[in-house]
């Protein structure tokens, strides 16, 4: 026999049945109620516990407490006749019922509602803590957005074994393959920090376990602080790169354009603050080796001086197919504007000079 | 650091041409370059011009932008949109006061002589400074 929350044996044998069911899902089979531990057979005798499905308040949990007595029998059968009665109205009702409109299951948006939903707090830090908070069908939605930007920054100009911490710790957090756009900001104490000595072993490992980066923005990068080339720090980044960020880069024109050959399938640059820099570089004669890029995102430039560098990125990438160009008083705007005749939907030019 | 006058006419996709907002309308020797550039474009696809603002903008719109507008159309049609650079924290309140002053001039037949109001959206600024 079926209660409306439990199974009830009928085994005489049993003489004491205590259901303690959840009023949101009952039970369809016996099996079911075996399995499953929220239904608990206990030893205490004659005690049956059921509480109706519903306002708690409106139906209040009742407790027979039934003697060998006929009137506690008589009890105990009626309790279980109307709870039958009600089981199965329940099962009627629930097999006719819409299941979305159902006021006793719980309502969930679909996944792809709920997406949109959390896009919309992606600059919204506060939102997003509340979001993972939530449950974890929302920490799954929101974990991405709200780690999806690591920024690292000199805490101490004597401590810069400690400027890469951060990776460590969401390295622990696992939530590294989240974080797709890594901030080098500038140096707080006027000086250039994101050098060989703030790399050691460690950091590099946490860097491949940044599986899902696509913009890498560096601030004041010096080049010539990398001796062996910055390929073995930002290399790992190679395959999966899609946006890079100079601000005030130092270092000859070969040496960027070596490392924005590191990342064949870069679409979108932005570089600012740059001009020519003459510096002694071992490869400033060498031939350029082209390779097959893409480059057909956006070009942002901001007080660009260095009309030899657009040529070289140009010609090592095989030309240069950006559909939108943000130029903020650059040198070569016009060349810029020839090499991307067929793809430039989106110009904002704007220049001081005018 | 421009000498050279620039030529967008071998740009034959060029949908959408942007300026800053507070620049063309206060300046007219930025703003007379705008049009000689206007001039230049021979894309087919062109339609658009995006006047870019900024934070500060919104609060002191630039006077005398409609007028530079009107210029530009008489070169060339386009429909003009305005658009808020800003940062997430100050978009709602940016946004707001751009569509509401806009409202405001289009009702009062400042864009008459465009086919349609200035429509209005905003983005995320775009980073000309050091991070």
């Amino acid at each position: 026999m079926v209660s409306p929350l439990g199974w009830i044996s009928n085994d005489e044998t049993c003489d004491v049945i205590n259901v303690v069911s959840s009023a949101r899902s009952p039970p369809k089979s016996p099996t079911h109620v075996d399995s499953n531990p929220r239904y608990k057979v206990s030893k205490e005798p004659y005690t049956f516990t059921n509480r109706y499905p519903g306002d708690p308040s409106a139906y209040p949990a009742t407790t027979f407490r039934c003697s060998r007595s006929i009137v506690g029998i008589k009890r105990f059968a009626n309790a279980v006749w109307y709870r039958s009665k009600a089981m199965v109205k329940d099962v009627v009702t629930h097999e006719h019922s819409d299941t979305l409109t159902d006021s006793r299951k719980p309502h969930w948006a679909p996944p792809e509602i709920l997406e949109m939903i959390v896009a919309h707090l992606a600059y919204n830090p506060q939102a997003l803590k509340a979001c993972v908070a939530t449950c974890s069908a929302w920490y799954n939605v929101a974990a991405p957005h709200l780690h999806r930007t690591l920024t690292l920054r000199q805490w101490d100009a004597e401590s810069s074994h400690t400027y890469l911490n951060p990776l460590e710790y969401l390295h622990k957090l696992e939530l590294l393959p989240f974080i797709k756009q890594v901030q080098f900001e500038r140096g707080i104490f006027g000086t250039p920090w994101a050098s060989p000595a703030i790399f050691d072993s460690e950091s590099l490992q946490y860097f491949s376990a940044l599986e899902n980066l696509q913009d890498l923005a560096i601030a004041d990068l010096e080049f010539f602080k990398f001796p062996m080339g910055v390929g073995e720090y930002f290399g790992q980044f190679s395959p999966r790169l899609r946006s890079v960020t100079l601000s005030g880069p130092r270092g000859t024109r070969r040496q960027l354009l070596d490392f924005f050959k590191l990342f064949p399938k870069l679409d979108d640059i932005n570089i600012s603050h740059y001009y020519t820099w003459v510096g002694a570089h071992h490869a400033l004669d060498t031939p350029i080796v082209p390779i097959k890029g893409e480059l057909r995102g956006q070009l942002t430039l901001g007080n660009f001086g260095d009309e030899g560098l657009l040529k070289d990125i140009i010609f090592a990438f095989g030309g240069i197919r950006f559909t939108s160009m943000d130029l903020h008083d650059v040198l070569g705007t016009q060349l810029l504007l020839e090499a991307c005749v067929d793809t430039l939907e989106t110009v904002h030019i704007h220049q001081s000079g005018f | 650091m421009i000498t050279q006058p620039l030529d967008l006419s071998c740009n034959t996709v060029l949908r959408s041409l942007e300026v800053k907002g507070s620049l063309i309308a206060e300046s007219s020797k930025h703003a007379r370059t705008i049009r000689d550039l206007l001039s230049t474009i021979t894309s087919p696809a062109f339609s658009e011009v995006v006047v870019v603002f900024y934070e500060l903008d919104v609060r002191w719109p630039p006077r005398g932008l409609n007028e530079v507008l009107r210029e530009m159309y008489k070169i060339k049609r386009f429909r003009v949109a305005f658009c808020l650079e800003t940062q997430e924290e100050l978009r709602a309140q940016g946004l707001h006061r751009l569509t509401m002053d806009t409202g405001a001039a289009a009702a009062g037949g400042a864009y008459e002589f465009l086919p349609s109001p200035p429509s209005v959206f905003s983005r995320r600024g775009t980073r000309y400074g050091r991070l």
